[in-house]
This record gives C-alpha cells, structure tokens and sequence, in this order.
C-alpha cells in the first residue's frame, strides 16, 4: 500500500528531510519541506524515521495508510550521528573506537575551556591542565605514541588545527567526538596519529520556529588554606640555621639572627639584625626599613585569593525551508586565584546553510574570539612567581614600613623575589589572542546516493603580548634596567577538501563510500622588539618608542603544506556484519620529494550479535557488537626544514669583535643544523578488540576496548657525537619505536525509581602502558626533558615508559658507625647523611649508580558520573581521578634541603639526629654531602588523586511557571568544581602534567612539580533560559 | 597541489643558495672565532677558565653560596661526576669551535675548487689550523686523553693516541702560513703563533723544545710588558703590546648589546647593585690563600715557603657598619689589582665596603675578584649599557709575561739561573712601578706596597719555587693555576695542603682530597662517551 503522512515535532513544526526507511530494507524516502512522506511498503513491514539528533520511531505497517509521526529529541544514543570523517555514520554502526561526548555532557560541567570538558568524561582520553586561568591543557588518547607531538587533530566543523582550543566556547558546542583508533582515524591520516577531536559546533534547523537561550553564571574561583604547604615559622628557621652550624661544630652567625648562643629575631630586617631604627629617617631609595614579621608571613595566603568567575552565553537559532541559522555569542570573564592573573574571552559564532534548490546546499561555520589573558610570571618555572613563594622566607613581610615592597634586599634571606610584588607589576602584561576560523562548503547531490562537497576552512590567528619588566629595587638581585618587550605573531592556515560519497543498498547490502582529496597550507611569523631604559614606568608610556635604551629585535617564520587523497568504503550486511576499509595518501613538505608520500591504511570489522537469529531469544539484549580493528597511521610532526643543512648567524654565537674594536662584532655564518634527505614517515600501527553492548532495553549500556599501537621509525634527533658536531644540532632521522598498549572501559546504567525519579550512572576507566623500545641503535642514548636547576630528573630511554624519573635510589639515613662503614662511598658521607644505593656495587657512589625511579603515568584514570531528576530537580555528581602515577616534587629542593635561604618544611626541621633516627632527610648542615642536590627517590612522591570535579543541582521552573512568563524553560543551578581532592601528594595540586605546553619536545618532561598552578575549586550559581 | 610542497627552510641558508667564495670562507672563520669565549656554553664554558683552572686550584673559591651552582662545588671539591654542566659544555664548546675550523678549511678546499685563488685563501686556512690548535690545546690540559679531530674526521675517534703532534703540527702550519702582522686585532700572527707551539712544548714539560720558541718570541717578536699592570684588564687598553692573544670582547655592538661581553663571567661580581656588575651574583671568591701569597718581606720579596703561616687580615664576620682597619703589612701590589678586599679603592667604585658586596661571607669569604671589572668610569661603555655584567674587557689567554715567565721555567731546568732570575724581576719591576699602584682617592698607596727584585737564585730549588710562585702572583685569576700545578707535578701536596689550611673556614672542603692521577685531569664527559658510541674511554679513576 501507499503510506503517507506528515512529520512533526513535539512543538508541530514540520519536520523536513526525515529520512524513512522500512526496517530492514534500504528503501526508503525523505519527507519534503512541509514534513510529508510518500512510499509504498507492505502490510506488517516496520518504517524507520530517523533524524539527527532525534529519537528514532518505528511504526507497523497497518490497515491505515496514514502516518503521521511526532519526533522527540532524541534521549538514546542508539541512533546517533555523528561525524566521523568527513561524513555522517550512525553511531551502532561504528566500527572503530569513538567515544562521543554530547552537549548536555558539556554543560553540566560549565567547562570554560573545551579539553577541561572532556576530563573524567571519556574513556582513553587523558586530560591535564596547566592551571591558571586560559591556561592550555594536555589531551593525550590512548597513552603517549611518539617522543614528538603528542597532541590529538582537532577538527572544528571540518577544520583541523592542533592548537589553542582555548579561543573556542564551550557553549557553543554541539557534540565532540573522539575518534580514538587508527581503523576511525585513518581517514585523516598522518595528523590523526594521536587520535582525533571533532567538535561540531551548534546548528540551526530548518522550518524551525527562532529559538533563543541565554545561560549564565557566576562563581567564586579560590584555593583552600588547607591546601597549602606548611613552613617553619620565622623562630624554627633560625633555629634550625643555628643546628645547622651547630652540627658543623662552626659559631653561628647570621646577618639578621646575630652570633649569640642562640638566634634572636630582630625587629627589623633592614638595617639587617637591627632592634631598634630611627622610623622618620625613611627613604624609599636610600634608607629603606623594613620589619620582621616575627609571626611569620603566609606567603602562598598573600598570593592565592578568592578570584570572580563571570560566563554568559547567548544563543540565536532558527530554520525556513531553506535556510537554517544558529547564533552564538559568549563572554568569558576569568579572574585567577593567582594574584592579578586573569582570563577575558570574547566569542561570536555563526552557523548557516542554505538550500539552493533540491539537490545544492551551502553553508558557513565562522568562529570569531578574542581574549587577554595574564598568566603568574613563570608558571612550573624554578624562577617563577609561584616556586619564588615556596622560596621567600616567613619573616619577610610583603611590605615595608612605608607601604613600598619588602624583599631579600634584606640580607640573609635569599636572593628570591617578592611574588606579590612581581604579580602586582605583571598585571598589565597582557597576552592578547584574535582567532578566526571557519569554512565555507557546498554540497551537491548529483545523483541519488552520489554526494560532492566542496569546504574550504580558514584559520587565522594574531596574538601580542606586551611585557614590562619594571624595575625591583627590594630584591637582592634587582634588575639594573626597565625594558618593554613585545612579542607578536600571526598564523594562517587554510584547508580545501573536496569529497565524493555514495551511499548505495541492494537487499541487505548497504554500501558507503566516500573518496576525497586535500590540501593544506600554512605559514606563521613571529616578531618580538624590546627596548630598555623607560623614564617612567607608567602605563601609558609603554610604547617602544619611549624607550631610550638599548634596543633588541628578532623575527622568525615557518611554511609547510600538505596535500592529500583518501578513500573509504564501509560495507553493511544485514546489519550484522560491518566492515569498513579506508585508505589515505598524504605528501608532506616536510620531507624530500623522494620521501615525501605515505600511505596510510586501515582496516575494521564488527559483527552485531544481536541481530543473530540465534541471539533472537535473548530479549535483554539490545544491541550487542563485537569489533576489531587494525590500521596505520603518518607523523611528521618536527620542525620544518630537517631536510637540508642550515647555515646561518647565530647572534649568540657566530659573531665575533674580529678588529677588537669592544663594540661593535663582524658577522660569522656556521652550520646550525645538520639535514637528512632521508627523513620518511614515522608510522604508527595500531590493533585493537572491543565489544559494545546495550542491555536490558536499552538501559545498560558498556564498552570495552583493547588496543597495542607500536611506533616505527619514530623521528628523533640522533645521538649526535658532540665531539665531532659540537653543537650543531644533529640530523633528525627514523630511530626510535614505542609501543603503547591499555585497554578503555565504560559502562552506564539509565534507570529510573518510581515514576519520578529517574537517573543515570555511569564509569569509564581507562589504562595505558608506555615502553620506548629502541632510540637509535645505541641503547645507551638517552633524552633529557628540561632541567629543574642543575638537575635532569626525566629521561626517556629504550625500555623505560617515555619521561621516566632518572635519579639515586636513597635507602635511608646511616645510622651508626657500622652502616658508615657498610655504606657505599661518596664525599662527605657520614652518620646522619643519606645511603645511597650502589647499584653498580662498585663500592662508591657516582653518576653510574643513578637508575630508573619513578614513572609519571598512572596506571589507570578513571571518572564517575551520576546524574539524577526528581520532578523539577537535577542533580549531577562527577569524580575523576588517577591512580598510580609519581610526581617528582621538585619544589622540595627549596623547602627540604640546605639550598637556597627561604622557607623550609617541617620535614626539614624533623631532619636526622641520633635522637630522631626515623627521619627522611639528612643531619642539618652547612656544608651538605656531596650528590644531595641530586636528582634521587625522596623527591618522588605518589601522585594518585581522586578529585570530586563537579557537583551540581538545578531546579527547572514548572510549565505552569514559565508559560506564564511566556518562555520556554528556565533552570537555576547551583555547582561546585574541585571541592574536594583526596591525595597523599604533599604538594599544592597532584594535577602537574607538562612543563611547557608548546614546542616539540614537551612530552619529555611530565609530572614534575616546579612550582605549578593549582587547579582552583569553584562555587558558582547560574542559570539556563530558553525563550 | 603537491608541487606547491616544495617549500624551503624559512630564515635559514641552504648548500644550494650559498656560493663557497672568499667571502664565505671568512665569515665561517669568524664563526670558528667566535666559539673562543666559549658561547653557547654560557658561564658553564668560560674562556678564562676560572672554573677549571682557578675555582679548582689554591686561587679561588667557588664563592656565592653553598646550594648555588652544586656540579661547581664538586670541581672545587676534586669530586666532579662524569655528567658535570661545566664539563659537558666546556667539551661541546672546545669541539664546536673545532668543528667550525674544519668547516672553514672544507670551505677553502671547495672555493679552491670553484677556482678561487689559493693564495688569498693561505691567510684564513692558517688562522683557521691555529684556532684548531688553540681549542685541542684547551681540551688537552683539561683532560688529557682526547680525540683530535681534523676536517676529515667523520666518525668517532679514540681517544687514547697522543694528540700532541696533531696539535704541534697545526700551530706550525700557522706559524709558517701567517703573516708577520695583522690589520685585525684579533687575529693572530706568526708571533702569536709561535707562542701557542711554545705553550704545547711547555705542557709536555718538552722545555728543550720551548726555549729557542720563547727565544724568538721575545727577542724578535712585536710583544712588551707594559707600564702598568692593569691595563692588562682595563678594556679601553685592550690588544697593547704586553696581550699575545685575547679573547676580543664586545658590549653594546648592536646585537643584545651583551652577548660577546665575557659572558664567562656573567656571575662573578660582587653582590651588590652599587658594585660593577650590578648585583650578580656572587661567584668567584679569592682564596685567603692566595691573599696571604701576596705578602711581603723586609726585603720586599714574596715568602716562598711560609706565606700562609700567618694570615692578612680580613674583615670576615665584620658588618659592613663596623669599623675595620685593613692589615698593614708589607704588600705585592698586584694582590690589590687582583683582589677586591675590604676598605680598598675598588677601580672607582670606592673603597670595597666588605660584607655588604659578598652574598655569604661564611661560605665564600670575604674578598671578590677585581681582574674582569670595569673601572666606574668605564659604567656603560666597557660595560653594557643596562646589563653591567657583560662588559667588553678581553679575556687574556696569553700574555708576554706568561711567556717571560715560561722562558724562565726553561733557564731554571738548565741551571741558567741568573738568566731566570733576569726575567722574573723583569716582571717584578713593572708590578713595582709606583704609577702602576692602586691609589686612594688622595693619590696615596692604597696599602702598604713593599716590591723589590730578587737579587739571587742561590739554587736550582729556589730559583723554581721563586719561578712558579711568581706566576701565580702574576697570573692569578687569569686560569692558569690549576693547569701549572698539574704540570709541575705538584698539584697533590699543594692542593691537599690548601685544603687541610682552609677546611676550618671553608667548611665545604671537608673531606676533599686531591689524587695525582685521576684528578689531573677532569672525567671525559659522559655524554660526549655515549654519544660516541663507547670509542671514547673514561679517564682512568671515574
């Protein structure tokens, strides 16, 4: 018979391009603007009516043949579309490893950046924060896969970038999909390697009535008292400098404690040691005084404060029948808990696509964001404003007795800064970011089933930053000079991708193919000028032009394209058997023509049980899918240029006052780099086996996956022998292979008890395990991450996991004259001093004996979701933690040990005597044994966390409310973020992940504390309105 | 699309754009040059070597305070790991400056090719085998069992075959390939040369060999002492007849306006913002040692033998507010150009005010160095303007009286005596010229200055004691005195005799000892082990 009927939504509105499907054929129709259908089926037949976002319907076939259907928004992810390489799948028929992340996801968390969003809400996906307001985060899919680039593609409505994701608006989100396999990421080749994100951003639909929805909210941003370190009050810091000479068998003296039996605490620090000074003779410059503060100043409570957090989101939507437009704009106003540090961001989008007639569509994505962020001085930097605060002693106070700044111009207290002071100059040291990126496309449909589109997406990026070192006249060692330094750059990248798709079905075989070429350019320039000698340091003179001083200047650029070819077929047999093949082609410019071209396969197999006959029977299940998958992907992700030998001037280094003139130097060229034609892709294979199910009528719901990628001819800089290159920085070349295997859990319950109460329950753990398995064929070559002062605590060597801690294995204190003798040599050993080990047991201790100790990544990370709705209440609770992973505190070398004058640790005062055998840290001294600035066990600390990331509860006004009002809905919220840790770390925050976030050697120095910006707790109240 | 993927290295120059010419070949040699300061090993290379040659020696402390820099306290201690910072960089940056006279003689053999003429190409082919001997010459002192490394060498070399006559033979090419006289300050001449063959002859204690060098040098070469002996370390009278071979220093030269100024001694100033240097930061503390070695007896001669019975008065433990008198003994007046000590006029600083310029009087003492300061009137100019701890005095490397100074180890070793002794007071006599003294503000002697001649060897022994105390007194701070010890074969009493002496003030130095043999030389970095694949062995004792 002929059916027919209209398609609507829950408000009436048609609904058009409802696809109809009779179940378990491929024929089928799309409903026409006005929502109405027409096609014949048969009596008892089943029509499908699906569209994104919707819940799918399914109706018999009866004596009726009118239909008409209302579609809900769809509540199951059943029949989820998404995208996931330039094309649309349904999620039940996915391959490949995806984990989707849905908008109400997103929100429920109020994330203001996009990877913050994503932490504890997806398995295999491992996120890490820098801290600090608009700070950039790690985003790590399955483990670390090279010593390179470890960062995932990001994909905005079709346009990649790797970088920045900050500039985006949460809100404006529609889903995220993570494509987390080579099998679903092979498509994107070489720069999918570490996995892919693909944000759609919120759409408009067509014949849909205007929709407009504001959300907004407000919080306080703080950090606990109870979180920070505990010092030594001013009194036990003089006492223990007084143990310390004591112990050295040395008269103590200090320049404000005096040389008395016992250390008496001055009542000013300048003049040093004084007990009296005449107050009336101040003067800032020439005769400064300064007051101890005998009870001790609580530096990290001066710098941590309760910061204000504003976020207001405004959202246009709205469709004819043919054209459908969605509008957002958003305001992010961040203050840091840091003391003047602070992120304001400024977003405009819009989303619009036109329908030229029945078979030509065009449409936009434009994303338009500007932000000014200022960031703490020198964040997990051993001479940043937050490791300074670890460093200033207690009994400096933050002011002088006439207001001006206090600091270690006193002297006998370091040569640290005063962070207040730092911060409170730092605050108009703004970093300004303006991002444009969108694209444009056109969509035609040429015959039925065959698709061509046409995108072209654009990214463009400026930034200036604007830095004025202004004068410190407190500290000990105070700048000489005032100097403005500004830093600008720009990017450009623009992406043309042409794809040809055709969706074809015959009985029970339903073939997708889809076959494209792309091209990608980009280039970037960097230019910084400085200027020193400012005669006043007032805002408005901060122009280079006003600097009388010396003047500085550098520049720098890059170019690289790619242009590449794919395809891809995913075959379906009557729903059961799934197989997907896809293959790519990528030319880089970073290698040599020879070696430029790779080729990029992957492979994929499901097979749904559950539409087995013989799993007929087991009516509990809904949906059950095994799938394996093997694929292989490029990275070249180096600098540009490797290729060839670089010669250049080095201002640095090249030049040289050859006529001995002392001012002025004749320019020398040398080589700077060494190149190597025979640089090839580095290819990572990877082979996973999952299972996917959904139970008990489509409430239970879990996934499991196993995955081993291996790494090959990983790009590495060689072991260049410095003997014969000095340090020109040696050839990259195909060396090294890493092997990551872990496996992804999840599982979600949707239930509901009574009629009221329904709720959702949900877990994912995921786990990976990291081993280098050659760098170069010399085992003894190692990578070092960055120094932490003299010391390299990380090296990523063949069989250790990528940036495992190096140092000596401290197995206690000696004791007594016997473990004296016993213990292995080194100067200065000595009861009371540490035992080393000796693990080559040759009897003494040197660098020989310094071995693997500690492993940064954790052996699981895990989250917990709960969500809940009573009647007009939500309530939503989420925990995310780590487990297993270490944490080299570095910030111990200032507070454990006898390095620098400033604050100390309990620890510290509790070190070793004859008394106090069970102490970690050896007899006080001046004069420490040798190795005790060393890298070694005791700054290695467990870094498990469990962190109750968010806990929200919300009240929706009753219909009876809001049509009074005459709007559509309206909730208010209250939430809390991070309100409670439960660690062992000893540190600030046990969320310490990379030092530097940008460059290509980041991923080799991971979870050392420096100093790092705390992930802050928030308490905020918002709302959510919809008109 | 895919030949728009041809893209080159932006910024940076490539074999195809560049033609080997002349021009070419001289700007690579002024790279090979430019590696002489030691950049970019930083402070942790520096040209003079004060870390190796004086901070490890009787001279010098570390200075500053105990935690800052530790690897540098383990070379003061003889005790540096095989992956100590000063010597890793201190190798990268001796072979970068190698490997950029290689390049540079690559380059000529190229141009040769391309059909420059030879003989405008001899000149910079010989500087450029000079430079190379120079810097094996400074690997060789440091640690002994080098690689020697030519412009053929393309794989790893061992090690353990004597690098001497490699060496040898590059300084003779230059002696015979340079021309006698140079337009440019800083490069060198057949006489510098010449000084550089005999400096390798007197480090293989091969004194035969060095005389007839050293003969020629002074009695035919272009080099005298000059009037005053700080104008060996004022800027503005750099490159005088008295300098041999310098490293040239530049400030304000339109780059960072700091990066050729001496950056080897960026940290090595008094801890105070009034002081040259501008607060930075307290490194490179004299010895008491070294101070009491400049004493003085009745007959105005140093006390070979019981210099450090007795101490010169300093103001350690004595605040800057409190009065202090300064010791009143008799003085060789260099220890004030050498020396920063309490209540001395300080190069137009004013008188060093003690305490108040040292970061941490208990651990470093309480002098500061004054050899690579700049004069107050020089604030800006020989300074860099805004960042006063670069400034633009050379490093000397050799200077004549270095080389006086040897010609009279050589007449001691064969009995010529009075001839020795000729030299030595030769060079006393300049440090006795009273215009030469450090003045007080009124134009009075600063201190009790008493310096006469020797008037007799009356033995071999003395006379080499007298020969080698006077190098130090000379010399002292320039980066020498490690390396003499050590070639003598007197660096084990001396050193552990130091340290037993100076262990109650210097605490640090409990515990440390030095052993003939191993800490001779310094531990070959283990990086430069590794990265040579195991070619490379370890000295013996690391």
């Amino acid at each position: 018979i002929t059916v027919s009927g209209k398609i609507t939504d829950v408000q009436g509105s048609p609904l058009p391009s409802v696809s109809v499907i009779i179940e378990g054929t491929y024929e089928g129709v799309q409903s026409d603007f006005d929502g109405n259908y027409t096609l014949n089926a048969t009596k008892g037949q089943t029509l499908m009516f699906s569209y994104i976002g919707m819940e799918t319907q399914r109706v018999i076939v009866g004596d009726n043949p009118t239909i008409n259907v209302t579609m809900a928004d769809a509540l199951s992810e059943l029949e989820e579309v998404v995208v996931t390489g330039y094309s649309k799948q349904s999620t039940r028929n996915i391959t490949g490893s995806v984990t989707i992340v849905k908008n109400e996801n997103l929100e429920a968390v109020s994330p203001v950046s996009v990877e913050q969003s994503l932490q504890g809400q997806a398995s295999g996906v491992l996120v890490g924060s820098e801290g600090g307001p608009g700070g950039s985060a790690l985003v790590r899919i399955r483990g670390f896969g090279t010593v390179n680039n470890n960062d995932p593609l990001y994909l905005i409505d079709g346009t990649p970038t790797t970088s920045g994701i900050n500039n985006l608006n949460p809100a404006d989100i529609e889903s995220v999909q993570i494509l987390k396999d080579a099998s679903s990421a092979a498509i994107y080749g070489f720069r999918a390697a570490n996995g892919v994100i693909i944000i759609t951003t919120k759409g408009g639909k067509y014949a849909s009535k205007s929709k407009i929805t504001f959300s907004g909210n407000t919080g306080v941003d703080f950090v606990s008292k109870s979180d920070f370190p505990e010092f030594l009050t001013p009194q036990e810091m003089a006492d223990v400098i007084w143990t310390r000479f004591k112990n050295d068998g040395t008269d103590p003296s200090h320049p404000q404690f005096g040389n008395g039996a016992q250390p008496v605490l001055p009542t000013y620090l300048t003049p040093a040691g004084a007990s009296t000074a005449d107050e009336s003779t101040y003067n800032a410059l020439t005769n400064k005084i300064t007051k101890a503060n005998k009870e001790g100043t609580d530096w990290f409570d001066e710098y941590f404060n309760p910061a204000l957090v504003q976020d207001y989101n405004l959202g246009m939507s709205g469709g004819t029948q043919t054209a459908r437009f969605n509008i957002g704009l958003g305001v992010l106003q961040q203050d840091g808990v840091a003391l003047e540090t602070y992120f304001d961001r400024y977003t405009f989008r819009a989303n619009s696509e036109f329908k030229a007639s029945d078979k030509l569509r065009f449409g936009e994505s434009f994303n338009l964001s500007y932000s000014e962020r200022v960031s703490a001085g020198g964040n997990q930097n051993t001479g940043g404003d937050i490791s300074f605060i670890y460093r200033a002693d207690p009994i400096l106070p933050v002011h002088d007795i006439a207001g001006n700044y206090a600091g270690t111009q006193s002297p006998g207290l370091g040569n640290g800064y005063n962070s207040v002071a730092a911060a409170k100059r730092n605050k108009d040291d703004v970093a300004r970011t303006s991002r444009a990126l969108g694209n444009v496309y056109a969509e035609m449909d040429l015959l039925k089933g065959l698709t061509f589109k046409s995108n072209i997406g654009l990214d463009y990026g400026t930034y200036h930053f604007s830095n004025f070192r202004g004068m410190n006249p407190e500290v000990s060692e105070p700048n000489s000079v005032n100097k403005l330094d500004e830093t600008t750059w720009y990017n450009l990248s623009y992406t043309w991708f042409n794809t040809l798709s055709y969706s074809v079905s015959l009985d029970d075989h339903h073939i997708d193919a889809l076959a494209g070429t792309e091209f990608f350019k980009h280039q970037t320039r960097t230019f910084n000028a400085a200027r020193t000698d400012f005669f006043t340091e007032a805002l408005d003179y901060r122009y280079l032009d006003a600097g009388t001083g010396t003047s500085t200047n550098y520049g720098y650029g890059g170019k690289r394209a790619y242009f590449s070819a794919f395809g891809k077929i995913d075959y379906n047999y009557a729903d059961r058997y799934l197989l997907s093949f896809s293959i790519r082609r990528d030319a880089t410019s970073r290698f040599a023509e020879d070696n430029r071209v790779g080729y990029f396969p992957s492979y994929s197999v499901a097979w749904r049980l559950s539409n087995e006959e013989f799993m007929k029977g087991l009516s509990f299940i809904t949906d059950l899918k095994i799938k394996a998958g093997y694929g292989e992907l490029g990275n070249e992700s180096i600098p540009e240029g490797r290729v060839s030998n670089l010669y250049g001037n080095d201002i640095n280094t090249s030049n040289y006052d050859i006529v001995g003139s002392n001012s002025s130097a004749t320019a020398g060229y040398n080589l700077l780099s060494i190149g190597n034609q025979n640089l090839k892709w580095e290819t990572t294979t990877t082979k996973n086996i999952g299972i996917d199910g959904i139970l008990f009528d489509s409430k239970l719901n879990f996934s499991f996956e196993y995955y081993k990628s291996e790494t090959v001819d990983m790009l590495l800089r060689s072991a260049g022998d410095i003997t014969l290159i000095g340090h020109v920085t040696a050839p990259y070349d195909n060396l090294g292979s890493m092997e990551n295997k872990g496996f992804d859990f999840s599982i979600g319950y949707n239930g509901t008890i009574g009629n009221e109460l329904k709720f959702n329950a949900s877990t994912n753990v995921s786990a990976y395990k990291n081993k280098v398995l050659t760098l170069t064929d010399n085992s003894d070559y190692f990578l070092n991450g960055n120094a932490a002062r003299e010391t390299y605590p990380s090296r990523t060597q063949a069989g250790h996991p990528l940036a495992s801690f190096h140092g000596f294995i401290i197995d206690g204190i000696i004791q007594n004259e016997a473990e004296l003798d016993a213990a292995a040599d080194y100067l200065g050993k000595d009861v009371g001093t540490f035992k080393y080990r000796d693990v080559v047991e040759d009897g003494v201790i040197n660098d020989d004996d310094r071995t693997y100790i500690g492993n940064p990544h954790p052996d699981f990370t895990y989250g917990i979701n709960l969500n809940m709705e009573y009647k007009q209440f939500d309530f939503a609770v989420m925990f995310q933690g780590s487990q297993g992973n270490d944490i080299y505190n570095f910030t111990r070398f200032f507070t454990d040990y006898n390095s620098f004058p400033g604050a100390k640790s309990y620890r510290y005062k509790n070190s070793w005597t004859s008394s106090n055998p069970g102490a970690t840290l050896p007899k006080l001294t001046n004069n420490p044994a040798q190795h005790y600035s060393s890298a070694s066990t005791d700054y290695i600390e467990d870094g498990s966390y469990l962190r109750l990331k968010n806990i929200q509860f919300g009240y929706n006004f009753p219909k009876a409310v809001t049509s009074k009002l005459n709007i559509g809905s309206l909730r208010l919220f209250v939430q809390a973020k991070n309100l409670i840790t439960w660690t062992n770390y000893s540190g600030l925050d046990p969320e310490i992940n990379l030092q530097r976030y940008g460059g290509d050697d980041v991923n080799l120095d991971i979870g050392i504390d420096r100093g790092a910006y705390p992930v802050a707790k928030s308490i905020l109240f918002g709302v959510n309105l919809t008109l | 699309c895919e030949n728009k993927l041809d893209i080159n290295p932006q910024g940076s120059l490539t074999e195809g754009v560049i033609e080997i010419n002349e021009t070419w070949v001289g700007q690579q040699l002024i790279s090979a040059y430019a590696m002489l300061d030691g950049n970019p090993g930083y402070f942790w290379a520096p040209a003079s070597n004060w870390t190796l040659g004086d901070v490890a020696s009787d001279d010098f402390y570390k200075g500053t305070t105990i935690s800052d820099q530790p690897p540098l306290n383990e070379i003061e201690r003889y005790a540096p790991n095989t992956t100590n910072i000063y010597l890793i960089r201190k190798w990268q940056a001796i072979y970068e400056g190698i490997y950029r006279c290689n390049q540079t003689l690559n380059s000529i053999s190229m141009a040769i090719e391309n059909g420059v003429e030879e003989s405008k190409l001899k000149p910079l082919g010989a500087e450029a085998r000079f430079l190379r001997g120079h810097y094996h010459l400074e690997a060789k002192k440091i640690w002994n069992n080098i690689p020697y490394i030519s412009e053929t060498t393309v794989e790893a070399v061992p090690n353990d075959v004597d690098v001497w006559p490699n060496i040898e033979d590059d300084l003779k090419y230059a002696v015979d390939n340079l021309p006698d006289t140079q337009d440019d300050a800083g490069r060198p001449t057949s006489w510098v040369a010449k000084a550089y063959l005999a400096k390798a002859h007197m480090f293989q204690n091969d004194l035969d060999a060095a005389g007839p060098i050293l003969d020629d040098v002074i009695n035919n070469g272009p080099f005298s002492l000059v009037t005053n002996y700080h104008d060996n370390f004022n800027g503005e009278k750099d490159n005088n007849s008295e300098s041999v071979f310098a490293v040239q220093n530049s400030v304000n030269d339109g780059g960072d306006g700091y990066i050729n100024g001496n950056r080897g001694n960026r940290l090595n100033h008094p801890y105070a913002a009034d002081a040259p240097g501008g607060g930075c930061c307290g490194f490179f503390q004299p010895s008491q040692n070294l101070v009491n070695a400049y004493k003085t007896d009745e007959n105005g001669l140093p006390y070979l033998d019981t210099f450090n019975d007795e101490d010169v008065k300093s103001d350690q433990g004595v605040p800057s507010d409190q009065a202090f008198a300064p010791y009143e003994g008799t003085l060789d007046p260099r220890l004030d150009w050498t020396v920063g000590r309490r209540g001395i006029e300080y190069l137009g600083w004013g008188p060093m005010p003690g305490m108040r310029w040292v970061r941490d009087q208990a651990n470093g003492g309480p002098y500061v160095a004054k050899k690579h300061e700049v004069l107050k009137s020089q604030e800006g100019t020989i300074s860099a303007a805004g960042l006063p701890q670069y400034n633009a005095i050379n490093t000397p490397l050799i200077r004549y009286s270095d080389v006086l100074l040897w010609r009279a180890e050589v007449h001691v070793e064969n009995d010529q005596l009075p001839q020795a002794m000729e030299l030595v007071n030769q060079v006393r006599r300049r440090a006795a010229n009273p215009n030469g003294f450090v003045m007080n503000a009124d134009g009075t002697p600063a201190a009790n200055y008493f310096i006469k001649e020797y008037t007799e060897f009356p033995s071999k022994e003395y006379a080499e004691k007298a020969v080698r105390f006077e190098r130090r007194l000379e010399l002292a701070s320039e980066g020498h005195r490690f390396f003499d010890l050590v070639r003598w074969g007197i660096a084990e009493s001396v050193l552990n005799a130091y340290v037993s002496a100076e262990q109650d003030q210097r605490v640090y130095l409990k515990g440390a000892t030095f052993v003939s043999g191993t800490n001779s030389y310094y531990p070959i970095p283990l990086e430069a082990i590794n990265t040579s694949r195991g070619v490379l062995k370890q000295n013996p004792g690391y």
